[in-house]
């Protein structure tokens, strides 16, 4: 499989770059209260190797998600920089960051537009960038659905006839369609059964390979980051305290939190015959 | 003797269409001191079960079983101002979002005594210490100032832990926890499913616990029943379930689970086929 050339030290392409990039909110302050400064990034320098799975994880409120709406430009650093193919994001124009930097949401119930077909919720990203003729918008439409193994039927259909596994899916495509070269995957599988999860990892991974994506995972089931994930990124109270490549953080971690997840995560017990 | 024993549990819902059977017929035993685990995917009935046991369904739906006992007590039996008696009494609940389950505009104080004073009476005094004791048997730091607070000035974590301490409040019989730590963080689960297990231990408590995530049950239950369509198609020792699984659905169900030290590319996670999800063929 070509996924293996991927993987591992032969990368060194560095597809979008985090600098210092510190995150502030300004809490409260009312009428007369003093408003407190949350800093919900503080001073995260990361980079993702083009063509790599890189995972962070960290509890609720370490700023994984404050993070991951930094890269996909949702939100704007307080300070640091942040770079795409060594450009300045803050210099490419909106659209055409879109077009390259996609998300994949956790919750496939929530982020589809229940009032819009199956084909519309996918081809939106085309629509929004424009200069992409219908018959071709439908075309992808179509490729991507024969990709995903969902049947072409599906495509005037909406989200509320669909599983959350299928729905999923046309996340999924949606976030393919601009042929994207990071995609941005918060927790795409926590909503999803353990048997759906298992098809959605499987075809990330091919889909990977399939059109040279870089993956920003994140998520908190540490087993699932060990079975993808080619470097992790550990997050605590806004700031990375350990990254390193999987095999290594899970074989001898450093960081003492990151011993305290590990210790933590509950897995099935290893089948074997009379334990 | 079972604290619960329930045989042949049939919960139907109707529809507009054909009635749907969300329990077909499941028997469920537990004893004193004992932990069942229960696991099965989304729409298998592990829910529909538990909330049937405590007849919190609504009445449109329909429950049905040739037995359905806590104790002695017949709890089909019932009138449902019984029923009312018995739970958070001889039989609690805790539910996987304590927000949503916690009264938001009553203290916990106010929310804990009132549960005490409604199912054993006496006076606040009494009330007001029990609560306390309870609240700091599980973990909670300050028991005297949180019994002023509401639920929303809690993190999940306490919150759940509050939960837990009212449903332990008239020393239940029964404990049902339906995805009680599904919520949290996983250092924050590990710290209450390590308070649930000592609780039940120290109590003697019979407790159902209700989960998807077949690694949390597999920590806590001592057997485990799979559920998939509304049935029981295996049961066991957990050890035994999930060590040397012989039923095809739950060997199914496990190779789908990514375990630790497995590689993309070098172990294969077994999806379950696609083929039961594709959509009703709605107009």
């Amino acid at each position: 499989m070509s996924d293996q050339v991927m993987s591992g030290k032969a990368m060194s392409d560095i597809v979008m770059e985090l600098r210092d990039v510190r995150r502030t909110y300004r809490l409260g302050g009312g009428v007369f209260g003093t408003p407190r400064d949350l800093h919900a990034l503080d001073g995260v320098s990361l980079q993702l190797h083009r063509g790599e799975v890189l995972a962070l994880v960290g509890e609720s409120g370490s700023g994984k998600s404050t993070l991951s709406r930094i890269l996909l430009g949702l939100e704007a650093p307080t300070s640091g920089e942040v770079f795409l193919d060594g450009a300045p994001v803050a210099s490419i124009r909106r659209r055409a960051f879109a077009a390259r930097v996609q998300p994949v949401f956790q919750d496939p119930y929530s982020s589809l537009n229940p009032r819009k077909t199956v084909r519309q919720i996918i081809e939106a990203p085309l629509v929004i960038a424009g200069g992409v003729a219908a018959a071709e918008r439908l075309r992808r439409v179509r490729e991507l659905l024969d990709i995903l193994r969902m049947p072409e039927r599906m495509l005037e259909a909406y989200p509320s006839q669909m599983s959350g596994g299928q729905r999923q899916r046309v996340a999924i495509a949606r976030a393919l369609i601009s042929r994207p070269e990071i995609v941005v995957c918060d927790e795409p599988t926590s909503a999803l059964d353990v048997s759906v999860q298992a098809e959605v990892l499987n075809l990330l991974m091919e889909l990977r390979a399939e059109f040279g994506l870089t993956y920003l995972f994140i998520s908190h089931d540490l087993a699932v980051v060990e079975y993808i994930a080619d470097r992790v990124a550990v997050m605590q109270s806004g700031r990375l305290v350990e990254v390193a490549e999987a095999e290594t953080l899970f074989a001898s971690p450093q960081h003492d939190y990151t011993r305290r997840l590990l210790a933590s995560a509950l897995t099935v017990p290893a089948a074997s015959p009379n334990p | 003797m079972s604290v619960l024993s329930v045989r042949n549990l049939k919960v139907t819902i109707p529809t507009h269409g054909e009635p749907l059977q969300a329990v077909r017929g499941v028997d469920i035993k537990v004893g004193a001191g004992e932990t069942l685990g229960i696991v099965g995917e989304s729409g298998c009935g592990k829910s529909v079960t538990s909330m049937a046991i405590m007849r919190l369904l609504p009445e449109r739906i329909s429950v049905k079983a040739d037995e359905m006992r806590l104790g002695d007590t017949d709890l089909l039996a019932l009138s449902e101002r019984r029923m009312a008696d018995i739970r958070g009494d001889r039989m609690a609940m805790i539910f996987q979002e304590p927000m949503t389950a916690l009264n938001p505009v009553l203290t916990i104080g106010r929310q804990m005594t009132e549960t005490w004073t409604r199912h054993r009476g006496g006076g606040k005094r009494e009330a007001r210490e029990r609560a306390l004791d309870l609240l700091d048997r599980v973990g909670i730091p300050h028991p005297r100032e949180r019994l002023g607070v509401y639920p929303h000035q809690l993190s999940g974590g306490l919150r759940q832990r509050v939960m837990i301490a009212m449903a332990l409040l008239c020393d239940p019989d029964l404990i049902i926890a339906d995805e009680p730590t599904t919520a949290l963080d996983v250092t924050v689960q590990a710290q209450i499913l390590d308070l649930l297990a000592s609780l039940q231990q120290e109590r003697g408590l019979a407790m159902i616990f209700i989960s998807h995530d077949i690694g949390v049950v597999a920590r806590i239950a001592g057997r485990v029943q799979v559920m998939y369509g509304g049935r029981t198609v295996d049961s066991g020792p957990v050890g035994e379930l999930l060590g040397a699984p012989k039923h095809p659905y739950t060997r199914a169900l496990l190779s789908s689970v990514p375990r630790r030290g497995m590689r993309w590319g070098r172990d294969t996670l077994g999806a379950i086929r696609w083929s039961d999800d594709t959509p009703e063929a709605s107009s």
